[in-house]
């Protein structure tokens, strides 16, 4: 059954369209990210899915039932991370999880249970104000968890966390998508789509671009490998671009960026040229496609760390 | 969802004792207004009981008005009331949890204006605690609805400190709230009856020191009643849990209904004559007090001198009285509540006295009630003296009352109202034989039993 099925969602502000006719599904058992720069519809989708917001046009369904996540049986199938919620600076990890599991009908020793499930009970009576951006995170995951949702919804999760706060967070996704959950996650960074998740919607500007896993999204761009030379004396662009396989030759000062369809000929061709010239190699770099190529081979724009495009 | 209820009521007074910010809105602020009222009023007899309608209206408008909607815009920001959306539980209980958390933080501030203003200033306890307690819910209900429209109308907590300025610095100034009604001129007085603090200061006030309790404010009962139950209706059409929605301009109306409740009530106020200027008390009230007033007094219906109710002695009785008697009637001269800068109130106190020995059946009743009218004449000119006594006569709610005398050996909680009422007959008995309106034997020559 699917656990998720959105269909032609359309969501105005104003005059502005934040989400442009958005269809997707996310089963169990599977972690589906929505990729994609700020202001793509990634939020303004999910807030849609929750209930949030109230779609212009559209239709959402939770496993297969008709229900809206507006409806409160929807809320009770749903765990949600939001994007930038914060709590009370009062409030503890133990009373904030005992509050969310009496609104959801648990029992006070679930919200216990869940505290050391997230590594928190160290920090079970710290202020929310005091703990780090990993511990609120944590909390914030335990939170939409509280009461053992299907179904997962994290709008940016890991933002601002370090690399291995970064990594518990993406274990613990992991171990949720293992257990049967199926969960929805939108992220601006591209790496972290193509490490976590299963299956890629990559969107801009409130729209669908490519929906599969990250290679395959990578591979219906029809994209190629990069290979980049630095080398003394460098060698010439016209000779390189010539290269078997090689679509085009990018000239950066004394380095060369060749775009190449067919990475192993061309390593050899380019070989032969460098010994040839009798040049003295200081780089050679081969990279295969990236999302973040597939992004600008389907936009026209790159797509920068901070997560917009320009 | 009670259970839910219950559980965010309680998180939310767990959380509002945990922050510096609340404590000091919630508590040190009205413990200041209880010690700016204390050092203006403090020789008011008894010690603030005529201001405390007023302060406890500051207290539950400051909390509701300002602690409610500030709590709650910050938790709209933070996106906390986004995350309760997403619970199965209905916001209105989280609500309704909110506004029960509120309302006892309010009553614990106000428990603690009255415990400490009686530690300190020995203000009496309420007169009518359960009329009190009718009377706190009601405007605490009033003003929590409008601290609810606040919340709506402000997009950020700055914002609710701005329209909370705007709603608490006018009913503290010309509403009736801050400033007594009666030193305001007669314009701001009508002026503060289409403003919910004077109702509340109305409805608050009986419930301390008036014989009726909160029966005495029935009109301003209601009106508060209309003007909460518009906010409370403005309040929840206008609730927002999404910081990022702003109202849209027909919602403006619901804000402008719960406005307009106020004028509603102002007028209704004003066609039905209830802005009538509120008298001064003390002083200027009884120098208010003319020929033509104190021709109004009639002393047909009074009690005979030597009946039950208000004895009062022959000018030398030639009785014996005992030691205690005697001391009481020395000390009348030096009676602290007798010698206030405000000689209408000490009038009226004096009187007290008098009426407390009555009610009390003292064995010298009648002999202290002669002692008093000696020391009135003896300690006020004629001409106040007799506009004080017409002041209690025709006034008899008027000032404040004592209802017991330890430092005179005259103990016993009365009722103020019986306290007033024989007040105010003594005052026709004694105004009648300064106006040779009642025939007063002349004195003996004096004995060594003389009272005075």
């Amino acid at each position: 059954m699917t656990a998720v099925r959105a269909r032609d969602l359309v969501k105005h502000y104003g005059d502005t369209a934040a989400v442009r006719g958005v269809s997707l599904e996310v089963a169990h058992g599977e972690i589906v990210g929505l990729l994609g720069p700020n202001g793509a519809g990634k939020t303004s989708t999910l807030e849609c899915l929750l209930g949030l917001r109230t779609p212009d046009a559209g239709s959402v369904a939770i496993e297969g039932s008709d229900t809206t996540m507006g409806a409160a049986g929807g809320r009770a199938r749903v765990g949600a991370v939001l994007q930038s919620t914060t709590l009370q600076d009062h409030i503890t990890p133990r009373e904030a999880l005992r509050l969310f599991a009496a609104l959801h009908g648990q029992p006070r020793a679930r919200a216990d249970a869940v505290l050391e499930e997230f590594a928190l009970a160290d920090q079970a009576r710290t202020a929310f104000a005091a703990l780090s951006g990993g511990q609120r995170q944590r909390l914030a995951l335990a939170l939409a968890f509280v009461h053992a949702p299907r179904v997962l919804v994290l709008d940016e999760p890991t933002a601002g966390l370090d690399p291995a706060a970064r990594r518990d967070l993406h274990d613990r996704i992991r171990a949720r998508r293992d257990a049967g959950c199926a969960v929805l996650l939108s992220t601006h960074d591209m790496a972290e789509a193509q490490q976590l998740c299963d299956r890629l919607v990559l969107m801009d500007r409130g729209r669908i671009l490519a929906t599969g896993t990250p290679g395959e999204v990578i591979a219906r761009a029809g994209l190629t490998a990069h290979v980049r030379v630095r080398a003394r004396p460098a060698p010439s662009s016209v000779e390189l671009g010539a290269l078997p396989g090689v679509a085009s030759c990018v000239d950066a000062g004394d380095t060369r960026l060749l775009h190449t369809t067919d990475p192993a000929r061309t390593l050899a061709a380019l070989a032969a040229v460098l010994a040839r010239s009798a040049c003295t190699i200081e780089e050679i770099h081969v990279a295969p496609p990236s999302l973040e190529d597939a992004f600008l081979h389907l936009t026209g724009r790159r797509f920068d760390a901070e997560g917009g495009a320009r | 969802m009670i259970t839910a209820l219950l559980h965010h009521a309680v998180l939310v007074l767990r959380l509002n004792f945990r922050s510096r910010q609340a404590i000091v809105y919630g508590f040190l602020v009205p413990l200041f207004f209880l010690l700016a009222f204390g050092s203006v009023f403090r020789a008011g007899e008894p010690p603030l009981l005529a201001q405390m309608g007023q302060l406890l209206t500051i207290t539950i408008l400051g909390g509701a008005c300002f602690g409610l909607p500030t709590g709650l815009v910050a938790e709209r920001e933070r996106g906390v009331w986004r995350h309760y959306r997403l619970t199965p539980v209905p916001l209105s209980a989280l609500l309704a949890g909110t506004l029960v958390a509120r309302a006892l933080i309010i009553a614990l501030a106000t428990a603690m204006q009255l415990a400490l203003a009686h530690a300190i200033y020995g203000t009496p306890w309420p007169a009518h605690p359960g009329s009190l307690a009718a009377a706190f819910a009601l405007v605490a209900g009033a003003f929590l609805a409008l601290g609810l429209v606040v919340a709506a109308l402000a997009r950020d907590v700055p914002a609710v400190q701005a329209i909370g300025q705007c709603l608490f610095l006018p009913m503290i100034m010309i509403g009736g709230v801050g400033v007594p009604l009666a030193v305001l001129p007669e314009w701001a007085q009508r002026l503060a009856s289409f403003m919910p603090g004077r109702y509340a200061v109305e409805v608050l006030q009986p419930c301390f020191n008036h014989p009726h309790g909160l029966r005495h404010a029935g009109f301003s009962a209601c009106m508060l009643l209309v003007i909460g139950a518009a906010a409370a209706l403005a309040g929840a059409r206008l609730f927002r849990w999404d910081a990022g929605r702003r109202l849209r301009r027909p919602e403006l109306v619901w804000a402008g209904s719960s406005l307009a409740a106020w004028v509603v009530a102002g007028a209704i106020a004003v066609s039905a004559g209830h802005v009538a200027p509120v008298t001064l008390v003390g002083d200027e009230a009884f120098s208010a007090i003319d020929e033509a007033a104190l021709a109004r007094v009639a002393y047909n219906d009074l009690p005979p001198d030597d009946g039950v109710y208000t004895p009062l002695a022959p000018p030398q009785s030639g009785r014996r009285l005992t030691p205690r008697i005697q001391e009481l009637i020395r000390h009348l001269d030096t009676w602290p509540p007798a010698r206030t800068d405000d000689i209408g109130q000490n009038v009226r106190n004096l009187l007290a006295v008098a009426a407390i020995a009555d009610i009390t059946q003292e064995p010298a009743e009648a002999e202290i009630a002669r002692a008093v009218f000696v020391q009135l004449q003896a300690q006020v000119a004629p001409d106040e003296l007799s506009r004080a006594l017409g002041w209690v006569a025709l006034q008899p709610e008027g000032g404040t009352v004592i209802v017991a005398a330890p430092a005179l050996g005259l103990r016993g909680e009365l009722s103020p109202a019986i306290v007033r009422e024989r007040s105010a007959w003594y005052a026709k008995k004694f105004l009648g034989r300064l106006l040779g309106r009642i025939p007063d034997p002349p004195a003996p020559p004096p004995s060594p039993s003389s009272p005075s």
